[in-house]
């Protein structure tokens, strides 16, 4: 612990990060944690246990309305059992009626999303709910089966390209763990060349690659480098955590 | 003054109650972590919020309004069951624990499971500045006690839920330590 560190007390780091500070006092801790490493920690775990807080309580706590005894229950079982469905298909692959099925019809995907009472409902991806007239979506892929990975970039384009034509905002985010790193992993990505081609015609487009998951192949494969990732590739602490945060925010979740 | 008083008990403000009322939800909810309880508690709130009306002297100041109605309901409820306990001293745990509610979501149930053994005081000041987004100003207000109080409450409770989380292996998957950086890159 450096001079400066002992300087900020525990109580001044919470206020920090929960901006209760004024200008001066900000920036002099903010200058502080630049150069201190363990301050800079300390301060990432205050962040992180408030993130935690948030998740702990956004989905179960919501409330059946009208509600009696009965009804009350409903909503934070519920929603504890149908976020526990996604931990469970996020690692393996969710249910078959959320695979992609490319057809005639363009937006003939399955999608997932969280209902007003915060409970998972499936839907074509475009019957689901749009946040303020666009359209958000997670796309999901931990498989490194080369069709599928394929499959992601297919339907990547396909929603991207189908918003665009009608003039409907759109976000898309590709999210990789698991053996679908192997889709930004630049060393043996078979689809580098698309994905540059991909992120150059839509900005709307954003790659992500889990962080916990590479931590995990290091661990896995005794690497003491990671890999190089693509440079389209952007990194998220955890897949999970970001398609739960970003189910909250109204997102569609589409895993492949 | 004259805007609140047009508002009064008529329907406007009641419906500016009713979008509350899952805030409220969230909160009493984390507090006491039993379904029915807290809805007892945000409905005696709206109640009270109803009848006390006139007291709301700017409509700006409603939510914090609204969370003091809420303590109080929550108080009186403590004072009901235990009369002679200070509140603040209790490290309460709800007869129906998070952990009951379902192992299966390891970050949902550890993180309630850790709020769930705060005393009390902590987990109130907890919840309002990291669910609601309060300022200490506001949750001093809202609780009765000085900003100090407030502060040290808080980084007492982070410091519990941190001993509590930072071994398990929901905070090593979403950081290891390898990885120090643990502020989302992500918007």
């Amino acid at each position: 612990m450096s001079s400066d560190d002992k300087l900020i007390s525990d109580e001044h780091l919470n206020a920090f990060i929960d901006n209760q500070l004024d200008a001066d006092e900000k920036s002099r801790i903010l200058s502080t944690i630049k150069s201190d490493s363990e301050l800079s920690h300390r301060a990432c775990e205050i962040k992180r246990l408030r993130e935690l807080v948030q998740h702990a309580y956004e989905l179960p706590s919501e409330r059946a309305e009208h509600s009696g005894h009965g009804r009350a229950l409903r909503g934070p079982l519920q929603a504890v059992a149908a976020a526990a469905l996604l931990v469970v298909g996020a690692a393996a692959g969710w249910i078959s009626n959320a695979q992609l099925h490319p057809g005639n019809n363009d937006l003939d995907v399955k999608a997932m999303y969280l209902d007003e009472e915060r409970a998972f409902q499936t839907a074509q991806v475009d019957e689901a709910p749009t946040v303020q007239g666009g359209r958000k979506i997670l796309l999901h892929i931990s498989s490194d089966d080369p069709q599928k990975l394929e499959q992601a970039l297919d339907t990547t384009e396909r929603l991207l390209q189908t918003y665009r034509a009608r003039h409907m905002p759109v976000e898309l985010e590709l999210v990789a763990n698991a053996g679908g790193l192997n889709l930004l992993r630049a060393d043996i990505s078979p689809f580098a060349d698309r994905i540059e081609d991909l992120q150059f015609r839509y900005e709307e487009l954003t790659f992500f690659a889990c962080q916990t998951a590479i931590n995990q192949m290091l661990e896995r494969e005794h690497r003491d480098q990671v890999p190089p990732l693509l440079p389209q590739a952007l990194t998220t602490p955890n897949a999970l955590d970001q398609i739960l945060t970003r189910l909250q925010e109204g997102w569609v979740y589409i895993s492949v | 003054m004259k805007l609140v008083k047009l508002f009064g008990r008529n329907q406007a403000f009641r419906q500016r109650l009713e979008g509350n009322r899952e805030r409220l939800y969230r909160i009493a909810y984390s507090w006491c972590h039993e379904p029915a309880l807290a809805d007892d508690l945000v409905q005696e709130t709206m109640e009270k919020a109803l009848k006390k009306s006139g007291q709301l002297r700017e409509l700006e100041a409603l939510d914090t309004w609204l969370f003091s109605i809420l303590n109080n309901a929550w108080r009186d409820h403590f004072r009901r069951s235990r009369d002679t306990v200070d509140i603040d001293d209790i490290p309460f745990v709800s007869d129906s624990s998070p952990e009951d509610e379902g192992h299966t979501h390891q970050v949902v149930t550890e993180v309630r499971g850790a709020i769930a053994t705060l005393p009390i005081g902590q987990r109130q000041v907890l919840t309002l500045v990291d669910l609601e987004g309060c300022s200490y100003i506001e949750v001093a207000n809202i609780l009765g006690v000085p900003v100090g109080t407030v502060m040290s409450r808080l980084c007492r409770a982070r410091r519990a839920l941190k001993e509590r989380l930072l071994g398990t292996d929901l905070m090593r998957d979403a950081a290891t330590d390898d990885n120090p950086t643990r502020i989302r890159r992500i918007k």
